[in-house]
């Protein structure tokens, strides 16, 4: 999980709520990739993770006077950028399903270690694959409570359902993944 | 805590680096539940890595100067909904104020012209006593009134003035004498 000074975003925020343009700019350079990361999860497109991150930013702006500071700045984002994402995913399931193919074709801007690249695309592609398998508000609860460390509390807000049926579908999602694993023959 | 309660526990904190006291001892000495637990570490530990897709530092900026193109200074943002709302209705109540004052307005310059139209053709109003002229009486009476303020100017004698006061009848000369300062008048 990304982990952000907490003090310098307070500050940010502050100044953003106020007007400040520039302060709100230095928050989507501190987020942008965070909020990216948990897009594509959900969504296994780049562009449109990229699209919906950028929509996540800009209501956020739209929006900031609404932040009350009652959970974490991060905690607001995330949440709007999955109710954001849950939204695509629904509007794309009228039109076809998210197809498996596309999802291995991603790519990644970074190079480096062609080795490690390597081992890093494959699990991007296994996490991507497995992502697939989940209903999306399932997946947005594995992404929530896995890659974001959020309470359940907090996601049952983010997703607007009860407690306790998201920690029943974090914890379907935890089972899900060990028969992911068994098929892919993970297990030492 | 039974086995199926504690590796109930155990996936809701997968991904999770500390588990409860009581479930590692639990796990400690069960050893269904700690082959349970390894394995669920070991996922985590594999997935943890993931940190989906990554992004280079021009594909950032080149995002933030896109949201920066798209967000608006707060001091030109557009109404929200729930000011157009108040704004509405703040227009509909100074649009309901404007019209009745217009509307009273014209009812007191109707009832002025009623009440001038009633003088011009001579109507009595109710238990008024006053006479009211024809158009051609009044005309009459101000041409007389004229004479009789040019007579009391010049110092010359009261005939306009005995002239328009032999028009007045009995009645309107006592309503005079009660009610009027004929020196005011003139």
């Amino acid at each position: 999980m990304t982990r952000f000074n907490e003090d310098e975003l307070q500050r940010l925020v502050k100044k953003a709520t106020g007007g400040d343009r520039e302060a709100f700019s230095a928050i989507v350079r501190q987020m942008m990739q965070p909020i990216t990361a948990l897009t594509y999860r959900m969504t296994g497109d780049r562009d449109t993770a990229l699209d919906l991150a950028q929509e996540t930013f800009v209501t956020a702006w739209q929006n900031l006077a609404g932040f009350r500071g009652e959970a974490s700045f991060a905690s607001w984002m995330y949440r709007i950028a999955t109710n954001k994402t849950l939204n695509h995913i629904k509007a794309a399931q009228r039109h076809s399903a998210i197809e498996q193919s596309e999802i291995s074709e991603q790519t990644s801007a970074i190079s480096g270690n062609p080795e490690r690249e390597f081992a890093r695309k494959e699990l991007a592609t296994d996490v991507a694959a497995f992502m697939t398998t989940l209903p999306p508000a399932q997946r947005a609860i594995f992404e929530l409570r896995f890659y974001r460390e959020m309470t359940f509390e907090e996601i049952a807000t983010a997703v607007d359902r009860a407690v306790g049926t998201v920690k029943t579908g974090y914890r379907e999602a935890v089972k899900k993944l060990r028969v992911f694993a068994r098929e892919k023959e993970w297990h030492s | 805590m039974n086995c199926e309660q504690v590796q109930q526990q155990l996936e809701l904190l997968f991904g999770s680096s500390d588990l409860p006291k009581d479930i590692l001892a639990h796990v400690e000495e069960c050893s269904a539940c700690r082959a349970f637990n390894d394995e669920l570490a070991e996922l985590g530990g594999r997935f943890q890595n993931d940190t989906g897709l990554e992004l280079s530092e021009i594909e950032i900026e080149r995002a933030v100067a896109n949201v920066a193109a798209r967000i608006e200074p707060r001091d030109e943002r557009r109404l929200s909904p729930r000011w157009l709302t108040g704004l509405s209705r703040v227009a509909a109540a100074l649009f309901i104020v404007t019209i009745s004052y217009g509307a009273y307005t014209i009812g007191q310059q109707q009832a002025s012209d009623d009440w001038t139209s009633a003088v011009s053709t001579g109507q009595q109003t109710g238990d008024n006593l006053v006479y009211i002229e024809t158009d051609e009486e009044a005309q009459m009476d101000n041409e007389l009134v004229t004479v009789l303020i040019q007579d009391f100017s010049s110092g010359r004698s009261f005939d306009a003035g005995e002239t328009l006061l032999g028009d007045i009848t009995v009645e309107e000369m006592e309503y005079l004498v009660e009610n009027m300062n004929v020196g005011e008048l003139l």
